[in-house]
């Protein structure tokens, strides 16, 4: 089990997905906040500094790359961990820029159970 | 024909004196037939040899008989009336009299006949000369007249008939819709219809003649000028087959620099085993282009947005799966839920999948993969199915590890189709057995099941698009018919192939008491794959 606090931010504009998640991190053991849009989820990536974030592609206001550009650009979010989750499949383009952009992992929402995005975090975080 | 004096024909033959004597040799070798008739009574009084051999009579049907007696004239009447004629003038003359021989068959020939005195006697002296060979040979001088003239009007007709195809062909060729050019040999110019004139913006007199290559410049997406070697024209003159450009490589380039994606096809004229020109369809493809960007678009879109709400279902059912105290019914409706949103996931990457092969837009970007994890890892997802009709799935003969380098979606994509199809048209109680074996710089897998097998004549049918087999629908129904379309594809996009046994004889399932033939799908792909660019994956 994770210590409480261990935080998860959870970027993702679907309502049903991002508490299904939410709920799903907090049995497990996390502490977790929410980001509904990709504006959001970068400010309170930066505010918060959490352990990882696990952040959505296509989103409204900023999406994902967008957010993960810009943290980049930041002294701590240089070195956040970051899981991509996406529905559909990566285009070729934006594999290149997760490349250059050093990704954690991307998960197609579409064929992992909620068990499987906590393994990867776990995986991610290194805890057993 | 000599004009003797003689007596009557008796008097020539007895009396012999030399001047008779000489008559007579003429007369009996003589090359033209001759007839001694008595002027009064119009009896004949001798015939030579010619004229008996060209009739066919003997001496004695002649002799003592009247001439239109013997059968040689026909008209008797028209005989006896020349015969009057005769005595009047004692001259007559036919250049071309038919008569007729003892066996009936009528000659023509040229009748000269004089009246002359010989001491009291008048006789008639009839010279028949057998002009049927001369008349043949004017005939056939005619003849052959006549087939040079129809020769003469064969050769116009056809030279109209070759007038008027060439009219046809160019008319024709000007209006086919496309844009159309023809060049010769060297690539020269020699037909541009209006289109092609529209399409390029210039009149056709302004590149007729001329050297394609050099008038019309070929570029790429990115403006670069097609090499030479690489242009259709080029190509089909130098390869003699027909070039068909596919995707949106080439763009013309029009007279005002502007530039058009286009699809080109060139067919090579070939005439006595020689490459003699080429002809060139081509059109204009920015409205095909921009539906096609449209529909990758919309087909993109809609699948992301059908996915979104499925997703949401799949991880909301395993919540409350693992939260809530459920009934045992509660528990199985909710399980069905989740394998029907994961069918139709899986039915949204099927089609995904189809439209972007169609499109040509799948890449393949090769990583690392141990074949024999990711298969064992695999079967936990067919477990629920496998258990449900108590399908035993087991890997029988595998190395320890097999690291390969290949694009995991398109791998992933052809296990999933054999796999799952073999566990869906395996009868309960069956077996698959799956096998992996390296081969060096290639891999099999290979997936045998105990199912319905697959009818003869199916053949390489079964990896076309929307194809099921009979037996097929009659176990499954709402097949999409794409699993092994795709499994086809993705294979030959990592270069490798793919194919299948199904035994027909029922000695070897009687042997092994299945009720089914059975089937084995093989699929043979490198270690490593090659990269392969392109805008999308497989889903």
């Amino acid at each position: 089990m994770p210590e409480k606090s261990t935080n998860i931010l959870v970027v993702e504009d679907e309502e049903m997905m991002r508490k299904a998640l939410r709920d799903e991190l907090t049995q497990a053991g996390f502490s977790v906040s929410e980001a509904k849009d990709g504006e959001e989820g970068l400010a309170k990536a930066l505010g918060e500094h959490p352990d990882l974030i696990l952040l959505d592609l296509r989103m409204p206001k900023m999406d994902g790359l967008e957010v993960m550009r810009r943290l980049r650009k930041d002294p701590w979010g240089k070195g956040a961990s970051i899981i991509w989750l996406t529905v559909s499949a990566v285009d070729d383009k934006m594999l290149k820029e997760v490349q250059t952009l050093e990704p954690a992992y991307y998960l197609s929402k579409g064929r992992v159970t909620l068990e499987e995005v906590v393994a990867k975090v776990r995986e991610r975080l290194g805890i057993k | 024909m000599a004009m003797v004096k003689t007596g009557k024909g008796k008097k020539a033959e007895y009396g012999a004196k030399p001047s008779e004597l000489r008559y007579r040799r003429l007369f009996e070798t003589a090359q033209d037939g001759i007839l001694l008739i008595d002027f009064d009574t119009g009896m004949i009084l001798d015939v030579n040899k010619f004229l008996i051999d060209l009739l066919g009579y003997s001496k004695v049907d002649f002799l003592k008989k009247y001439l239109w007696d013997v059968g040689v004239f026909k008209d008797i009447v028209a005989s006896k009336d020349n015969f009057s004629i005769l005595r009047e003038k004692k001259y007559v003359r036919f250049e071309n009299l038919p008569i007729q021989t003892k066996t009936g068959k009528v000659i023509n020939v040229e009748f000269v006949a004089n009246a002359y005195q010989v001491d009291d006697t008048t006789v008639i002296q009839c010279n028949i000369r057998d002009i049927t060979h001369r008349k043949q040979a004017e005939k056939n001088l005619k003849n052959a007249n006549i087939a040079v003239q129809n020769v003469l009007e064969d050769l116009d007709i056809e030279k109209s008939k070759v007038e008027i195809a060439r009219a046809k062909e160019e008319a024709i060729l000007m209006s086919v819709g496309d844009g159309l050019l023809a060049t010769d040999e060297k690539g020269n110019i020699t037909l541009v219809n209006k289109i092609a004139e529209k399409l390029f913006g210039k009149k056709s007199e302004e590149i007729m003649g001329k050297s394609f290559f050099e008038v019309i410049d070929i570029k790429d997406e990115k403006g670069v000028s097609i090499p030479l070697e690489k242009r259709p024209i080029k190509m089909a003159l130098a390869g003699g087959t027909t070039t068909t450009t596919i995707g949106p490589a080439y763009y013309y380039v029009r007279k005002d620099k502007t530039k058009f994606p286009v699809a080109i096809k060139v067919t090579p004229v070939v005439a006595d085993n020689k490459i003699v020109g080429t002809i060139e369809v081509f059109r204009d493809i920015t409205q095909e282009k921009s539906v096609d960007r449209l529909k990758s678009e919309f087909i993109s879109t809609a699948s992301h947005q059908l996915r979104t709400p499925l997703t949401a279902i799949k991880w909301v059912v395993e919540r409350i799966l693992k939260t809530q105290k459920l009934s045992m019914e509660a528990t199985e409706y909710l399980g069905d839920i989740h394998t029907s949103t994961q069918r139709l996931s899986d039915l949204i990457d099927t089609l995904l999948n189809v439209s972007r092969i169609e499109d040509g837009s799948i890449g393949i970007a090769p990583q690392p993969l141990d074949v024999v994890q990711f298969i064992k890892g695999y079967f936990s997802e067919c477990m629920p199915l496998c258990a449900k009709k108590n399908i035993s799935l087991k890997l029988t003969r595998y190395p320890e590890t097999l690291p390969i380098k290949t694009d995991l979606s398109a791998f992933r994509n052809i296990v999933q189709s054999l796999v799952s199809n073999a566990i869906e048209y395996t009868p309960e109680k069956g077996k698959i057995e799956i096998e992996i074996e390296d081969k060096g710089t290639t891999f099999l897998v290979a997936v045998k099941d105990t199912g319905i097998g697959i009818p003869k004549g199916e053949g390489d049918k079964l990896f076309q698009k929307f194809y099921r087999a009979e037996n097929a629908k009659l176990v499954k129904t709402d097949g999409t018919g794409l699993g092994l379309y795709i499994a086809k594809e993705a294979t030959e996009l990592l270069g490798g192939r793919i194919w299948f046994e199904s035994p027909t004889a029922t000695a070897k399932n009687k042997a092994e008491k299945a009720e089914t033939p059975g089937s084995t799908f093989f699929v043979e792909l490198p270690i490593e794959a090659k990269l392969k660019s392109g805008e999308k994956r497989f889903s």
